[in-house]
């Protein structure tokens, strides 16, 4: 019943982060977004091991952890240099939906 | 009454309550905060899951780590609240049905999904933390190795990037 | 532990290049050894590229058996394609390099810790030409991601440097948990991520249920944004644009080349069971990069910004390659794998040479990426406007350079393989493309110079430029050994040919 149900919720996080990376403008809450949505993708991996009785689903959680951990580092990073150039706080016209 | 269910179906209506509060936040530093909420309520799922390991690394590197890390540069680049929230109407509105596109997608695909056959069966719950190490430092060994690369690159990133032009 | 041992042995070019970064970056801290780095960092890579070319004199051409070729389990293969990319992600490494050298200087951020972090990129890309299961081909994508975003926002002190990595980077990492949710709901639908297992279970007869689809639809996307395929390549003008000039060359060549590789790998083994969901796909998305490329660059003024869209196209061409190997004939897969090879390897150095002709124009206050700045080349220097009046030529497709080559075994695989309304789109796009690469030659030859100071050239930059030169008239010229090396490579296949 859970695990039914699980992969759903995952799904919903999912959207709102995607929603959050497509509609928000500070650089600073996209890359929350972004972690929001591979904590989702967290949640359909484990869903799945538990499903399945399989490792494989942890060990890439595992490695997805990492992966955001490393990228919210390189990120933050990006965003105080750009903060640094400007001297300014405002991250918000990083225009990413133009052509 | 089942007590997991009841408490799973608690966490997993908190960790969306999060998300959505998340995006909807004008001011960063409160969007960080529903950030935890999430992060901590993804962290009670895996304990429902059986997935001890899974749940310490959550709290610690999520919750502890990752937010901390966003909560000091907020402070660090002294960001006010937006403006605004997003972008020109149209381009909401864009992105709304976009996004409910992908999501009624999902949806609909997981009424009727249908579970593959597990590769290597593992039992998970009580041995999971052993299981888990003997996986990643015999099988998974290699990627083990590259994300250790991966962490250093991005701490060189973050010096470089981070420190005061000279 | 003969298989930890064979792993390793296998492993060999990542771990010296690995170590190589470790030693580049000590090395840096000593200012006294700050002039060689550069120098160190593109020995490094040959040597490394030495010990690549080591295997197949080591273990003969054909004694590889299809087990023999996987390492650490099953999520590394070493076979002839890893062996071949491996070759020209190094290759592409070096020229950058030695088109950095003086460039960096210039740009005034000369340090260790970007050649270290181009080696650590590269160990990405080589792990990702080896990868067979999608948990290695992640770790290896990102360990290359993560470079490119550091190394895109290199220049600190300029905004659109900073602004170019922030944009790449949030794209970046938004296609990065694109491709988890894919290698997520694939797992869901066949209890694996390994492609070999995958392939085995399509075999099997299993059913295609719709979370796989989905799945895949979501890794395309996520493939899309690496290669810059419309409609997700709105990253590119801007990173392209911003980042340090040796930088983009490396970037579009060989981080595209490295995508390529997963792309093949992903679609032609993993998902060959569901090749009719696939091809419709990549057929809009080649349609689309090669036709909107090419009409974008056309109103470009700037140079890197129309050598992005320029390599949008061409995204648009080797995806061609990957739709081609969707025929179930063994022989008409080959052709596609062997063309698309030959296409990113000659690309490499068609781009790499067109790069770094920009590279020469950049001056103390001149950034020099402007078409404009081309003009009169060949009044101030003729060597160097023939040397760009090549790439241009090749760029376009025009016969006797190596870029022809390439586009022929494209069309002739396409037709091969009864894609023809595809081999007919590619070439009325090259017919486009034409007009904007013959403007620069114009600019060159036609218009008076806009000033007369001398062009700052290094003999890093002149053996860069050298090396593409007589590659692009060579292979032109003299396809045959490339051509050999490449079908040698597709013969040294586990079973993905």
């Amino acid at each position: 019943m859970m695990t039914s149900f699980l992969p759903l919720v995952a799904a919903v996080l999912f959207s709102i982060g995607a929603v959050g990376v497509l509609v928000r403008r500070n650089a600073i809450v996209i890359l929350m977004c972004i972690e929001l949505m591979l904590n989702a993708v967290n949640l359909t991996f484990a869903s799945y091991s538990y499903e399945l009785r399989s490792m494989t689903g942890h060990i890439f959680i595992f490695f997805v952890m990492t992966v955001a951990a490393a990228e919210a580092a390189v990120g933050l990073g990006i965003v105080i240099a750009v903060f640094r150039k400007r001297q300014s706080a405002d991250v918000d016209d990083v225009n990413l939906m133009r052509w | 009454m089942d007590w997991g269910l009841v408490l799973f179906y608690f966490f997993a209506a908190l960790a969306v309550v999060g998300g959505v509060m998340m995006i909807t936040r004008k001011n960063a530093v409160h969007s960080a905060v529903y950030l935890v909420l999430t992060f901590v309520s993804v962290a009670g799922i895996y304990i429902l899951l059986g997935a001890d390991f899974l749940f310490a690394v959550q709290v610690l590197v999520y919750a502890g780590g990752i937010v901390v890390l966003f909560l000091f540069v907020i402070m660090l680049v002294n960001l006010e609240e937006s403006r605004r929230l997003s972008g020109g109407k149209l381009h909401l509105a864009a992105s709304a049905v976009l996004t409910c596109l992908l999501f009624g997608m999902l949806a609909t695909l997981f009424g009727r999904v249908a579970v593959g056959q597990p590769s290597v069966a593992a039992p998970l719950g009580e041995g999971n933390l052993q299981l888990m190490g003997i996986a990643l430092f015999r099988d998974y060994m290699l990627p083990f190795e590259v994300v250790s690369l991966l962490l250093l690159v991005a701490m060189i990133g973050a010096i470089v990037l981070g420190r005061p032009r000279a | 532990m003969s298989d930890l041992a064979q792993g390793l042995y296998f492993l060999r070019p990542e771990l010296l290049l690995s170590f190589y970064g470790f030693f580049l970056l000590l090395l840096s801290t000593l200012p006294v050894f700050r002039r060689w780095v550069g120098g160190l960092a593109a020995l490094g890579c040959l040597l490394t590229l030495g010990v690549v070319l080591s295997f197949p004199y080591q273990q003969g051409m054909n004694v590889f058996q299809a087990s023999d070729l996987f390492f650490f389990g099953n999520l590394m293969i070493l076979d002839g394609m890893a062996l071949f990319f491996k070759g020209a992600f190094l290759l592409a490494a070096i020229l950058s390099i030695l088109i950095s050298l003086r460039y960096l200087d210039t740009e005034g951020v000369q340090s260790g810790e970007y050649y270290s972090l181009i080696c650590f990129a590269v160990v990405g890309m080589m792990i990702m030409a080896s990868g067979t299961d999608l948990l290695s081909i992640f770790v290896g994508l990102e360990l290359m991601a993560i470079c490119f975003y550091i190394l895109v926002g290199y220049l600190r002190g300029n905004r659109k440097s900073n602004e170019a990595a922030m944009k790449y980077f949030l794209l970046g990492a938004f296609s990065t948990g694109v491709f988890v949710y894919g290698a997520s709901l694939i797992y869901s639908a066949k209890g694996t991520t390994n492609l070999y297992q995958l392939a085995a279970r399509f075999e099997q007869g299993d059913p295609h249920s719709p979370l796989l689809i989905l799945g895949m639809i979501l890794l395309t996307v996520s493939l899309g944004f690496k290669v810059a395929a419309v409609p997700f390549h709105m990253w590119a003008p801007d990173a392209y644009e911003g980042a340090p000039t040796a930088v983009t060359a490396f970037l579009s060549t060989a981080s595209k080349a490295a995508a390529f590789v997963a792309f093949v790998r992903i679609y032609a083994v993993g998902f060959l069971g569901m090749r009719d969901q696939w091809l419709p796909l990549l057929a809009v998305l080649s349609v689309a990069s090669m036709t909107l490329g090419n009409t974008s660059a056309l109103l470009q003024d700037n140079m890197k910004r129309m050598l992005a869209y320029s390599s949008i196209a061409h995204a648009g061409y080797v995806l061609i390659g990957i739709i081609v190997m969707s025929r179930p004939e063994v022989d008409t897969m080959q052709t596609g794998m062997l063309s698309l090879m030959l296409y990113l390897m000659i690309y490499t150095f068609i781009n790499l040479g067109a790069f770094s002709m920009v590279v020469m124009l950049r001056r103390e206050n001149l950034a020099g990426d402007r078409v404009v700045d081309f003009s009169g080349l060949h009044q101030r220097s003729p060597m160097a406007a023939f040397a760009m009046l090549v790439f241009m030529l090749s760029l376009a497709g025009i016969p006797a350079t190596a870029g022809f080559i390439g586009k022929y075994y494209l069309f002739a695989a396409a037709m091969k393989a009864h894609f023809a309304w595809l081999a007919v789109v590619m070439v009325l796009n090259s017919v486009v493309s034409a007009f904007y690469y013959l403007r620069v030659v114009w600019h060159m030859y036609q218009k008076p110079p806009v000033d007369s100071v001398r062009y700052a050239v290094s003999p890093g930059l002149v053996a860069a430029v050298g090396i593409c030169l007589a590659f692009n008239l060579l292979v032109g010229i003299f396809p045959e050994t490339l051509i050999e090396l490449t079908r040698r490579s597709i013969l040294m296949l586990g079973r993905a040919g």
